[in-house]
């Protein structure tokens, strides 16, 4: 007999206007290992938010262990655990301090004891064959490390059920095959897990059927030996439909600031980025997965590629960040960027505190100076110096700002269309192109573009394994609807 | 309003199994006279020495017997296992022996075969995998039945490799399991293999409840999916 851990009936979830999810049904069984593939957009976070309990669905049932459940209650008694990109582990604690602090706040206790909990944690470890030390300071672990304690913590803290969105895709298959061990072993324990994604060839390394989510709505469910058989792209690709706007075509300035040459890793081989001064770049990549990991690896976040990068033809490193206001990376999430309880002129401050401060100190009429020259800069912002309560267009102000004062000569970002909503993104659009006319050279990483086109005035195209343009409009038409075709 | 809603339900119960009867009943044949018209050629074909005839004839009586007696809406898993067997049969005689049929559970799990269904509830199902999957395709036809059986519920699984649907057939079709359907369009509709399906899931839905039913999947090209999700009763 099988034990059906999750039955997710006919949810439904809608954001405003916006309906992210229409039809979605799934089941789980206890030690099961389920993937789930969709697009960009296609509703997998959602998903695993709704049934993570960080998420109420719109409509929709969900049962555990055969029976209605309210997910958010699961999520508390941590019988269901989400592992996300963020990692929520603290760095300064130890592996077992960070389990320990959870068991402390849910069994509500003042005093408790740690000797138990250790002994708890070290046979835990040894059973998953984890050679760490509980010990451990977290800031020491890799990143992959990060996610299998966190898998590891959500264990033994009791969760039945482990859903993993989308980390699995920045690593190679060598550092894979160690978090599929270890979900392999709690899985015999009866811990099931979900995993999204989008790469069909790392998911169904470990997955015993895979869902395709297509437009919200649950496709197709393959067990994993039919695999072979389908072609994922199609399936995903089928509802694509691309609207193009076509402006003029731009006058290119041949005057390279920008250089990347010899690029190669996690799906590239030998690839070249060339941005010239004033010049916007749309790097596309449909798929989305090379693209984010490149802009990932530009912004340090992982180590899948090396290249020699050079900036107005000196040698750039961006391991020590030398000269780090040449080259800037942005992805426009204002989460944890501003600090509510500083004051407005602090904030602004506290971004370039190393190119206005003296001897660690700032002068009142510099924070004055600047705090000013903000408020001129975005004008309508109010009267107050407080940063409670912001709106997002008004921290997207303060971003686009700092942006400005760091004065680098390069600004890699992620296509603002895909992280903020229309009228955040007209503030971000005119930034971009007041940046561009001061000679920065900007690249924008894309998996699609409504409207993010028009201010671009190259193209280049990540597809069978590497980097290929620049175009121009004129090209980039014939290029992609050559490319969506197939 | 409590007494109304459950006149409603019945109503629409009675309904349903209403519109089933008269599906099955089509030209007003009067079951006896079928029954005995087949043995007569059952007997002819054994005598004749066709085994192959034989053996349909005893499946057809034995599907129309099924389907037209009215004694029980609510069958036994076996019961609705060897109806759909006996379909199977004769459309692999009509198709020469293209179709491959398997039924799939735990071993262990025998009394899963005792649990009560909705009569009528998987042969249908197997029909439109074989009608609208098969019928226009030359490949060899492989239709799965997966009993899983979990604490307190059934997940029957019924896959096939026909040719699938594209998702504008697919969202149709789920539109319309979730859209409750009055007589006129049950009438209206009744060519449609959504029908089918719509009657199975409401079936379903009037006897155990709203969180129990028809979830379907498919992929052109590849095959679909019918989940059949209910409670584990076992006859008392």
């Amino acid at each position: 007999m099988r034990k059906e851990i999750i039955r997710a009936s006919h949810l439904r979830k809608s954001y405003e206007d916006f309906q992210v999810l229409k039809d979605f049904n799934m089941n789980l069984y206890e030690g099961e290992v389920m993937g789930i593939i969709g697009l960009h957009d296609s509703g997998k976070s959602t998903v695993l938010n709704i049934l993570s309990g960080k998420e109420a669905p719109t409509e929709g049932s969900i049962f555990f262990n055969e029976k209605k459940a309210d997910m958010r209650e699961l999520n508390k008694q941590g019988k269901v655990f989400l592992v996300q990109k963020n990692s929520a582990l603290i760095d300064t604690l130890s592996i077992l301090d960070n389990i320990f602090v959870v068991k402390k706040h849910n069994q509500k206790k003042v005093w408790l004891k740690q000797g138990p909990i250790y002994k708890q944690v070290v046979q835990n470890f040894e059973e998953l064959g984890i050679s760490i030390s509980p010990l451990t300071k977290v800031g020491k672990l890799t990143e992959e490390g990060h996610y299998i304690i966190e898998i590891i913590k959500a264990y033994i803290l009791g969760a039945k059920v482990i859903f993993i969105d989308d980390i699995l895709t920045g690593y190679p298959n060598e550092e894979y095959i160690y978090l599929i061990r270890i979900i392999e072993k709690l899985r015999k324990k009866g811990v099931s897990f979900i995993i999204s994604g989008y790469q069909v060839e790392k998911i169904q390394m470990y997955a015993d059927r895979i869902i395709f989510l297509v437009n919200g709505k649950s496709v197709k469910v393959i067990k994993n030996m039919r695999r072979n058989q389908i072609d994922p792209q199609k399936i995903l690709f089928e509802d694509s439909r691309l609207n193009f706007h076509y402006p003029t075509e731009k006058f290119k300035c041949d005057n390279v600031q920008f250089k990347v040459m010899d690029l190669h890793g996690e799906g590239l081989k030998n690839s070249q980025l060339q941005i010239n001064k004033g010049e916007i770049v749309l790097i596309i990549d449909i798929l989305k997965d090379t693209n984010q990991l490149l802009f990932q690896w530009f912004n340090n976040e992982n180590k899948c590629f090396s290249a020699d990068i050079y900036i107005n033809d000196n040698l750039y490193d961006k391991r020590t960040k030398k000269n780090s206001n040449f080259l800037l990376t942005e992805d426009f999430n204002t989460e944890n960027k501003i600090v509510e309880c500083l004051s407005l002129s602090d904030n602004l401050c506290l971004s370039q505190h190393k190119k206005f401060s003296v001897f660690g100190f700032i002068k009142k009429s510099r924070v004055q100076f600047v705090k000013n020259d903000f408020l001129k800069w975005a004008g309508g912002w109010g009267d107050t110096d407080s940063c409670r309560h912001l709106s997002q267009k008004e921290k997207i102000n303060m971003l686009l700002y700092e942006i400005e004062l760091k004065k680098a000569r390069v600004l890699l970002c992620k296509n603002p269309e895909e992280v903020v909503d229309y009228n955040d993104y007209l503030l971000i659009e005119n930034q971009l192109k007041r940046l561009a006319q001061n000679g920065m050279s900007i690249g924008i990483f894309a998996s699609n573009m409504n409207r993010v086109q028009i201010i671009a005035d190259s193209f280049m195209f990540i597809s069978d394994g590497r980097i290929k343009g620049k175009y121009n409009m004129s090209e980039f038409k014939t290029f992609f609807y050559g490319a969506a075709e197939k | 309003m409590q007494e109304q809603s459950k006149l409603n339900h019945e109503l629409e119960q009675e309904l349903l199994k209403k519109h089933m009867d008269i599906t099955m009943l089509q030209g007003q044949i009067n079951p006896h006279f079928l029954y005995n018209a087949l043995e007569c050629i059952r007997g002819q074909a054994l005598i004749y020495d066709v085994p192959e005839i034989a053996d349909t004839t005893e499946a057809l009586s034995k599907f129309f017997r099924y389907s037209i007696n009215t004694k029980s809406n609510v069958v036994t898993l076996r019961e609705e296992l060897e109806n759909v067997n006996n379909y199977v049969k004769i459309q692999q005689y009509r198709f020469h022996n293209r179709f491959q049929i398997e039924v799939l559970y735990d071993e262990q799990e025998q009394e899963v075969f005792d649990a009560l269904i909705p009569k009528l509830t998987l042969q249908p199902v197997i029909e439109n995998a074989i009608v609208h999957g098969f019928e226009r395709t030359r490949k060899n036809a492989f239709i799965k039945i997966e009993i899983i059986k979990t604490i307190r519920h059934i997940n029957l699984l019924i896959s096939d490799n026909g040719i699938g649907m594209n998702r504008k057939k697919l969202e149709s079709l789920c539109n319309n399991l979730l859209k409750k359907q009055d007589a006129e369009n049950l009438k209206n509709n009744e060519k449609s293999n959504g029908i089918a399906l719509y009657n199975i899931n409401r079936r379903i839905q009037l006897f155990y409840g709203d969180e129990y039913g028809l979830t379907i999947s498919s992929l052109e090209g590849i095959g679909t999916d019918v989940e059949i999700h209910f409670p584990f009763l076992l006859v008392q």
